[in-house]
């Protein structure tokens, strides 16, 4: 694994499977936090890292299905395990977007394989958070004017034409531009435009 | 007095009249003589002392005058008779004392002839006989009064003396049955027998009776009366019989009583005969008195047969040491005997019966004798065996739809402590593949292993004890772990369904009887009825409560009460196809009421207060276990 080291973790509530597969993920050199119930992990203050989440599909208090629900797109990628091994519920799980859905008992590189997966998705996850991020604050330095005049420029609109579009100079647009480039971070106009696309900035019609 | 004729005749003996008349005088006899008209010529000097009459008063017909009344008549009237005839005769009579008293004497009378043979005179005697006749009357009277027929017989048959009521039964006189065979009267179909006998008896002149036989005689109107002889023969020192002594008593009443029983008799035993059921009557040591035709067809013996038989050999040998035991316990303690056994038939088979043997006691409350019934259950016997393999295959079947039913769980059960073990295993590679090893670690990951593997092997036992259909047996069981157990195969089941089940025991309950399997089936079907009764409860919490604790009559009782929607007819739950639910098939509760009159308990459904249903069953307790 590489980067920041990632964290794994563990809801199941039968302690024999939280003690087996935290001694194993320690053997595999990962960090492991183990919680008997969903409502333990809703609760627990997580960590600022990649991280992957082990779910148990029958839980006491609310079922692994109510749980991925809850953590729609603010959670871990998720790792299912299931005694059952029921059809319906996997393709429940899969179809809102779970990484892998393991039957009990399951092999070590089984699961090693899925929590890759899964930290790895978390990772780039992250990569692209952390991204837009830093474009949203470099977006926040700007003006309100110079917010207007951004959709114009990454649009290709020279700046005579959107200083009539806007009802100004063409010298203050061409100030605005130059502000723009500078506070944006932007080396050329085409990264611009790419960061336009990230902060999903509407093109003038 | 001077007797004439007489003269004549001592003369030509050469006796002196004065001699005669003192030796007359002195004869210990009353002497007399009459003319051939009957008149009497002279009385001796007794004659006159004993009547106290003088000899003019005598004489001529004045002799009557001392005669009894009631004799006089008819005495006059046999002396006339003779004196007719000519003929010698004797005839009995009472004559007057001088005092007064009357007794009995025996007139005799011969006639005096000439050359010519006519009568010349009449010569006479008059003995006093009072002492026999009185003896004869008082005879007579004991005779007359003997509540039967008697008669003396010679030993060549006839009669010789007769009673008043065989003359009146005969319609005979006494003197008309002297000399008279009785055997005219007897009745044509009892006269071979009759003869036979007596003839046995007369050619065993040692025999010493009892004499005796019932006989038809017939009476003076030509009906036939049935009559029992008593003959008793009176012998001579060398034993020849010289007399046979008769008594013959009317039973005609008797017999026809009899007769009237006999023919009820042959009805009873009709009755018994046609009785779809074994009967026997036994004596009150156990011997077979009366058994009936079906008795006699099934075991096909004849009642000669079963005389001293004690049925050991058609008892099926299985059966045999129990029958005898209740046998041998009713006959000591006198109470019926109530079994059900097999009995060989003529053919071999055996087939069941229900016997029954019902003592029956005299006014001492003694046992005098056994009647036994023994019903064939053998169809019965095979229906109920029938409906038992049904009721079993059919608990089967629920058990193994149960089963289907919980195999999410079962397997979930099975699966969890597995991916523990695996995951473990795989855990203890690790440790041990790694640079350098971790040895404790491994340990650790090891000892786990062999913890959950346990677990896992103790799930499966579980899950193979709810699947096997072994024969039902009986153990001591504890109540609390039982439905502990089960309760945890279904805690899945519960947390699923949002179902929080409570355990109240008692803790010192004594363990019951019974056999395991069923009884965790019969707790299994409990809560998976009080589980599925709530799902449609959604504004209260869904909770089982379960009671255990001991019950009055040395029982546990158990409760499962949950807070579902209720029963609207709690009596009908437990019926067969009786179901709320919509998928049910109706057989789970029906089939717990069969578990548990299995093992004599009881089970019920009551609606709660506020809300839901109580299912409560007993079960009894090991016994010697001391309240």
């Amino acid at each position: 694994m590489n980067g920041e080291s990632a964290v794994v973790f563990v809801v199941d509530d039968d302690s024999r499977v939280r003690e087996a597969l935290s001694d194993l993920l320690s053997s595999m050199g990962l960090r492991v936090v183990v919680f008997g119930a969903a409502q333990d992990f809703l609760e627990y203050e997580k960590p600022d890292t990649p991280a992957c989440l082990v779910l148990d599909l029958e839980l006491p208090d609310i079922s692994g299905l109510e749980l991925q629900q809850e953590l729609a797109a603010n959670g871990p990628p998720i790792v299912f395990i299931t005694g059952h091994g029921d059809v319906r519920s996997s393709v429940h799980a899969m179809k809102a977007g779970a990484i892998e859905f393991l039957s009990k008992p399951f092999g070590d590189e089984e699961l090693l394989r899925a929590i890759e997966a899964a930290v790895a998705l978390d990772r780039a996850a992250r990569q692209k958070r952390s991204e837009l991020v830093e474009l949203k604050r470099h977006y926040d330095l700007l003006t309100p004017r110079e917010r207007e005049v951004l959709p114009f420029v990454v649009s290709g609109f020279l700046n005579k034409q959107t200083a009539s579009g806007l009802g100004t100079s063409e010298i203050t647009i061409g100030v605005h531009r130059g502000q723009i480039m500078r506070k944006m971070s932007a080396r050329s106009l085409a990264e611009l435009v790419r960061m336009a696309d990230k902060l999903g900035i509407a093109r003038p019609e | 007095m001077r007797p004439s004729g007489w003269q004549e005749t001592f003369e030509e003996a050469n006796v002196s009249e004065e001699h005669f008349r003192t030796l007359v005088d002195t004869i210990p006899a009353l002497v007399w003589s009459a003319r051939p008209d009957g008149s009497a010529e002279f009385v001796n000097q007794r004659w006159l002392d004993y009547t106290g009459l003088s000899a003019e008063q005598a004489l001529r017909w004045g002799w009557t005058a001392a005669i009894h009344s009631d004799d006089r008549r008819s005495l006059i009237e046999y002396w006339r008779s003779i004196l007719a005839s000519g003929e010698p005769g004797e005839f009995e009579a009472r004559m007057r004392r001088f005092d007064g008293e009357y007794r009995w004497f025996l007139f005799r009378g011969m006639p005096l002839r000439d050359a010519t043979g006519a009568v010349v005179k009449w010569c006479g005697t008059n003995a006093d006989i009072d002492d026999r006749k009185r003896a004869e009357i008082d005879l007579r009277r004991v005779l007359d009064s003997i509540p039967g027929l008697v008669a003396t017989n010679t030993p060549t048959g006839e009669t010789e003396l007769v009673n008043r009521q065989m003359a009146q039964y005969f319609g005979r006189t006494v003197e008309e049955l002297k000399g008279w065979r009785t055997l005219d009267a007897v009745h044509p179909d009892d006269l071979p027998f009759v003869v036979s006998t007596i003839e046995a008896w007369m050619r065993s002149p040692g025999a010493t009776g009892p004499f005796e036989f019932d006989l038809r005689l017939r009476r003076d109107d030509g009906i036939y009366r049935w009559f029992h002889l008593r003959a008793l023969p009176e012998r001579e020192t060398d034993g020849s019989v010289v007399r046979w002594y008769h008594l013959l008593t009317d039973i005609e009443q008797r017999r026809q009583a009899e007769e009237t029983i006999r023919a009820s008799e042959l009805d009873l035993r009709l009755t018994v005969n046609s009785i779809p059921a074994l009967v026997n009557i036994l004596t009150a040591s156990g011997e077979i008195e009366f058994t009936n035709q079906p008795l006699l067809d099934y075991f096909g013996r004849t009642l000669v047969e079963l005389h001293g038989w004690a049925g050991s050999d058609v008892i099926h040998s299985e059966d045999l040491p129990t029958v005898m035991a209740a046998w041998k316990h009713s006959v000591e303690t006198g109470t019926p005997f109530d079994l059900q056994h097999r009995l060989r038939r003529a053919d071999g088979l055996y087939r069941w019966f229900h016997g029954r043997i019902l003592p029956l006691r005299d006014q001492d409350d003694r046992i005098i004798r056994w009647y036994s019934v023994l019903t064939d259950v053998d169809d019965l016997k095979r229906a109920e065996e029938a409906l038992r393999q049904t009721q079993s295959r059919l608990a089967q079947a629920a058990q193994i739809a149960t089963v289907a039913e919980l195999s999410a769980s079962i397997a979930h059960e099975v699966n969890q402590p597995l991916a523990a073990v695996v995951a473990n295993a795989h855990a203890c590679l690790r440790w041990l593949s790694a640079e350098p090893p971790n040895l404790a670690k491994a340990v650790e990951s090891a000892e786990r292993i062999i913890r959950d593997g346990k677990d896992a092997g103790e799930v499966v036992r579980r899950i193979r004890a709810l699947f096997s259909r072994a024969e039902a047996e009986r153990v001591a069981l504890d109540v609390n772990e039982l439905i502990a157990e089960v309760v945890h195969l279904l805690d899945r089941e519960m947390a699923k369904r949002h179902v929080g089940v409570s355990m109240h025991f008692a803790m010192d309950l004594p363990p019951v009887v019974g056999d395991r399997v069923q009884l965790q089936q019969l707790v299994l079907n409990l809560l998976l009825n009080a589980i599925e009764s709530m799902d449609s409860v959604l504004d209260r919490p869904r909770t089982i409560d379960i009671h255990a604790k001991r019950r009055s009559g040395n029982a546990a009782l158990i409760e499962i009460r949950d807070s579902g929607a209720g029963l609207r007819d709690p009596d009908r739950a437990f019926e067969a196809f009786f179901s709320t639910k919509e998928n049910g098939m109706g057989m789970g509760l029906a089939i717990c009421r069969s578990i548990i009159e299995e093992h004599n308990g009881e089970l019920w459904a009551a609606s709660s207060q506020g809300g839901g249903t109580t299912f409560s069953f007993t079960l009894p307790l090991k016994t010697g276990t001391a309240p």
